[in-house]
């Protein structure tokens, strides 16, 4: 399988006032399409600022991040915007739907901004993606009236609105209880027999033991990257 | 309010570290003062320097205006007479002139006193130059604004030996004058030796001004007044106008309370929007700070500190505000009190300001906003840790209530997306939303009732104008042998009707008291035949003239007069007029007077059948009324010209004051209007850019309180242009909302309001217009502003950068 990311000695380091606070260093990755890779580590060692910088959130220092064909720091932040909308759907840990759109709206606006299908077609899509997460019954309900799980599997649906080949997911089930956590989780394994790419950065080393591969950040370095069952 | 060294340093990391938002709250508190502190300074102003300036000229109590040329020696015996304090007299009259450059030869007004260095009351004070003496002349300060002229300019005057020019070499203030502005004329001033050259005999008067001996009432001086003209009368010298002026209170009292009212409904709003401002900045903050107060809370902090906190933080941001929008408010006020009275003659000093305006700027600028900020602070500090830390998301509010989820279902769900997100943002904060709306609601409608307030003043004066169907009104300056006066009218073939009027002085009594006018210039007998087919004053009851009332005593009355006292359609008055003893007289009917109260002659109608009776000239006559084949101002101009010019050559004197040519009256009325409805519609305008800035701080609110959302919009996918054209969209929604609800409060409120506006500030009774332009005059600027006022934060929001909202 062809590469979706390729990380070359990348460095990255915040300046506090005068002092640079270096967070990732010499970074180095490949991960093909279809993986289904987990990022985990202790808090403030880098596992936010390798997503930032592999969904173009943020850049790097030094070196090269390439994601589906694209060199991120080679394009601005507008550039970045449409580069996101098409090619990574971004799950949040705390959901981040539109308070005032209905869960049908809120998938639509990822497609809306993208402009790629009619607006049937955007409609049909997203009714289809409300079937995929189990949320078909919900589309008009505003995201307050429905439940923590609920509002997960409906930024799940957004993420993969534009059908893109990477998801990027922050703790997904961080804020869900055990039994919603393995339903999302059952989701994100289903993708991945589709041929999605999926990384998600997790503190719940079950979740990461059930992914494809599993990579340890320790003070902004790899300090361990294993395959566990690969598929795809 | 003490507090430990940690906490400081809490306000001051709170403060600097936000350097946006502090910014913008600032701006937002110094906008408030700035308005309320300009506006009740201004208030305070006018009212100090008005009657002041009134004060200081000497103000006369009676002025008596008369038909003839009177010998200064005869002002020495009414000098003489009990209860008069003293005497001075004057000389107005009509002139043409050029200003230098002018082609064209001008109406104004000369007038001359036989000492200037000698005057007693109506003072008029040099400000620049001589007192005029010679050849040399002075203009009046108002005059040599408007029309620009400077020491040394030569002007030219018609004089009875042809174009004669005339040094300019002294500007002086005349406490009197109504400014070129308002529609008045241009004032010069002579030595009195130059008289005769405009056909006046030297040593003589025309005007006197009276002061009477104190205590000072109306009634008083009204009685003074008439025996003054009795003695006059016995002299040979008929009195055309009689003025009454309290001293205590400037000419220009009536327009400046309209003004104030204004200023007042001008203050509420700014208050209104001061306070829109404050609340919405301290919501955002405590919104902002919420993740914060958990975290306070969950260590140990109480409520009490937590609102000390964020008070103290208002405090400073009111004091910093303070700090700049007192001088700017000090400013803010001179410079418009300047502006304001000096359409009214009246100079300001170097700088002035309101001591008082100052104390309640300090008082209520440390005061309200605590007071504002009191209750979201309290409730924020009072939120449960759980609910504060668990905070991270972007709100799931929106759907807390039943009308959020109508508005889901009925509207938003059949919208664009983006479409949906704006008219949903709009909705979130209910309470910022329903107070920037009140403010957009308030320009929006005074500006429709202004708007409608200058479309009733045109209906009103196409109303008057249909009831006068003469081209020309010829006022003489002596009574006219009506023979004459037709042979010279019908030698213009444009003339096709001619009729004759009359006029006298009277007083009207009501059980042996004199009567209350609602004019304060007096009463004059209007006498016209009973079969007038050239005017009719709209009559509000009873009748107007029919052949019947000839050479009977009726009389058709002011209905504000008859309101006054309580005077009905048939009731009976005693009516003196000026040489004639008292006679009873019937009311037959009421009229509307357009000119309203103040400053304006009273006239009260008569058959002139029945004053003919007695009259010992029952041929000569007051006025003519012409009509004639006009269709235009340049046509009726034309024939006016040509009237006083035929009239010139057979040595007949037309009153200029009381000529009158129709559509000429009408773009004069017009005019006189225009500073004020001017001034009014600038206000309007003005609480509209006050409500723009309002809907810009609550953009610039929603932008940072929304910066999250703005970063996952981004991370969704959403270009600048979206982000742009998204909280574009929230300003118009905005716009469109005020405009919707400003529009049928309009309708409602505009005729009551407008006419009350009407008679406070024009003084007049208005036929009511509304005014439908001024609906999309309003939706266009609605929008103009909305759109000027979101562009910045819409562009701000577009230069967020994603990882500033975004840490997973």
């Amino acid at each position: 399988m062809p590469n979706i990311i390729q990380l070359s000695h990348v460095y990255k380091a915040y300046q506090l006032g005068q002092i640079s606070n270096p967070v990732l260093h010499d970074i180095s990755l490949t991960i093909t399409r279809g993986e289904f890779v987990a990022i985990v580590g202790p808090s403030g060692n880098g596992k936010s600022t390798l997503l930032n910088l592999l969904t173009g959130i943020d850049r790097p220092c030094q070196g090269d991040v390439q994601v589906n064909g694209s060199h991120l720091q080679r394009l601005n932040e507008e550039q970045l915007s449409a580069w996101r909308g098409k090619h990574v759907g971004i799950v949040f840990q705390f959901f981040q739907l539109l308070p005032s759109l209905n869960i049908l709206q809120n998938i639509l606006l990822p497609m809306d901004f993208a402009a790629t299908l009619n607006k049937r077609q955007r409609l049909e899509r997203a009714r289809y993606l409300l079937n995929l997460v189990g949320l078909h019954d919900q589309a008009q309900q505003l995201p307050g009236q429905v439940s923590g799980g609920q509002q997960q599997r409906a930024a799940i649906a957004r993420a993969l609105a534009n059908d893109p080949a990477l998801i990027v997911a922050d703790e997904p089930t961080g804020n869900l209880d055990a039994a919603t956590a393995d339903a999302v989780f059952e989701l994100f394994a289903n993708l991945q027999q589709q041929g999605k790419t999926l990384i998600m950065v997790t503190h719940n080393e079950s979740l990461a033991q059930a992914a494809s591969r599993r990579i340890a950040l320790y003070a902004g370095r790899i300090h361990e990257d294993q395959y566990l069952n690969r598929a795809g | 309010m003490l507090m430990q060294s940690s906490l400081w340093q809490k306000v001051r990391a709170d403060l600097l570290a936000h350097k946006a938002r502090t910014a913008l709250s600032i701006k937002s508190l110094t906008i408030g003062f700035f308005v309320i502190g300009t506006l009740l300074g201004m208030m305070d102003l006018q009212q100090a320097y008005l009657d002041n300036a009134h004060k200081q000229s000497q103000p006369s109590h009676i002025s008596l205006i008369f038909r003839q040329d009177a010998d200064v020696d005869l002002a020495e015996g009414i000098k003489r007479m009990a209860d008069v304090a003293g005497v001075d007299v004057l000389t107005q009259f009509a002139v043409s002139y050029k200003t230098p450059g002018a082609s064209q030869w001008q109406t104004g007004t000369v007038l001359f006193r036989p000492d200037y260095q000698q005057q007693h009351y109506d003072m008029m004070s040099l400000r620049s130059g001589n007192y005029p003496t010679g050849q040399a002349i002075a203009a009046e300060r108002l005059t040599a604004q408007f029309a620009g002229l400077k020491l040394g300019d030569s002007i030219e005057f018609a004089t009875a030996d042809g174009g004669q020019q005339l040094s300019l070499q002294g500007i002086i203030r005349h406490p009197f004058v109504k400014p070129p502005t308002f529609g008045g004329q241009l004032y010069f001033f002579i030595a009195p030796e130059l008289a005769p050259l405009f056909g006046i005999p030297a040593h003589t008067f025309r005007q006197m001004l009276v002061q009477i001996k104190p205590p000072y009432s109306a009634d008083k001086a009204r009685q003074i007044a008439e025996a003054i003209r009795a003695k006059m009368a016995a002299k040979g010298i008929a009195t055309n106008v009689t003025l009454l002026q309290d001293p205590d209170r400037h000419w220009g009292w009536p327009i400046f309370s309209g003004i104030n009212i204004v200023l007042r409904v001008m203050a509420w709003a700014s208050l209104a929007l001061s306070a829109v401002l404050i609340l919405n900045t301290l919501a955002a903050l405590i919104t902002q700070q919420t993740e914060q107060i958990g975290i306070m809370k969950a260590l140990g902090a109480s409520r009490w500190t937590i609102a000390k906190i964020y008070l103290t933080e208002v405090l400073i941001l009111s004091l910093v505000a303070l700090l700049i929008g007192i001088p700017l408010s000090c400013l803010g006020a001179f410079y418009s009190s300047s502006w304001l009275l000096d359409l009214f003659n009246i100079e300001l000093p170097d700088f002035a300001y309101s001591p008082h305006t100052l104390l309640v700027l300090v008082i209520g600028g440390l005061s309200a906003p605590l007071l504002a900020a009191l209750w979201p602070i309290w409730k924020g500090a009072a939120m449960p840790v759980r609910q504060a830390l668990a905070s991270y998301g972007l709100g799931a509010d929106f759907a807390s209530q039943a009308f959020d989820r109508w508005l889901e279902r009925a509207i938003a769900s059949h919208l664009p997306t983006l479409y949906a997100v704006a008219l949903g943002n709009l909705m979130r904060r209910k309470a910022r939303l329903f107070w920037t709306q009140s403010v957009l609601i308030i320009a929006g409608v005074l500006f429709i009732v202004i708007m409608s307030l200058i479309a009733s003043v045109n209906l009103t004066l196409d109303h008057e104008l249909a009831r006068s169907r003469y081209a020309v009104r010829l006022g003489f300056s002596q009574d006219q042998a009506a023979a004459t006066v037709t042979a010279i009218a019908q030698g213009l073939p444009a003339t096709t009707a001619i009729e004759f009027w009359g006029r006298t002085p009277a007083e009207l009594f009501q059980n042996g008291q004199l009567i209350k006018q609602s004019g304060s210039l007096g009463i004059q007998m209007i006498t016209l035949p009973t079969d007038t087919t050239l005017y009719q004053p709209m009559i509000t009851e009873g009748r107007w003239f029919e052949r019947s009332d000839n050479q009977q005593n009726h009389l058709v009355l002011n209905a504000a007069t008859a309101e006054l006292n309580g005077l009905k359609v048939g009731d009976s008055l005693s009516v003196k007029r000026l040489q004639h003893p008292a006679s009873n007289w019937q009311v037959i009917g009421l009229y509307r007077s357009f000119a309203g109260a103040g400053y304006a002659v009273e006239a009260v109608y008569a058959p002139l059948s029945t004053v003919q009776q007695d009259s010992p000239t029952p041929n000569r006559h007051a006025f003519a009324l012409l009509s004639a084949d006009i269709t235009t101002l340049e046509q009726e101009k034309a024939y006016k010209e040509a009237l006083t010019s035929a009239f010139q050559q057979q040595h007949i004197k037309l009153d200029y004051y009381t000529t009158l040519a129709k559509l000429e009256q009408r773009q004069f009325a017009q005019h006189q209007f225009s500073p004020m409805t001017g001034m009014l519609l600038g206000l309007a305008i003005m609480i509209a850019t006050v409500g723009g800035i309002g809907l810009s701080g609550t953009m610039a609110l929603s932008v940072l309180q929304r910066t999250r959302e703005i970063c996952v919009l981004r991370a969704i996918g959403a270009r600048s242009s979206a982000i742009f054209k998204l909280f574009m969209l929230e300003g118009l929604c905005h716009a469109l909302l005020a405009w919707m609800l400003s529009v049928p409060l309009a309708y409602l409120l505009a005729e009551p309001l407008a006419k009350q506006l009407g008679l406070i500030t024009l003084n007049i009774q208005l036929d009511f217009a509304f005014s439908w332009l001024a609906v999309g005059l309003w939706f266009v600027l609605v929008i103009l502003l909305a759109l000027i006022a979101t562009y910045l934060p819409a562009r701000n929001a577009t230069r967020i950068a994603v990882r500033e909202g975004l840490s997973y």
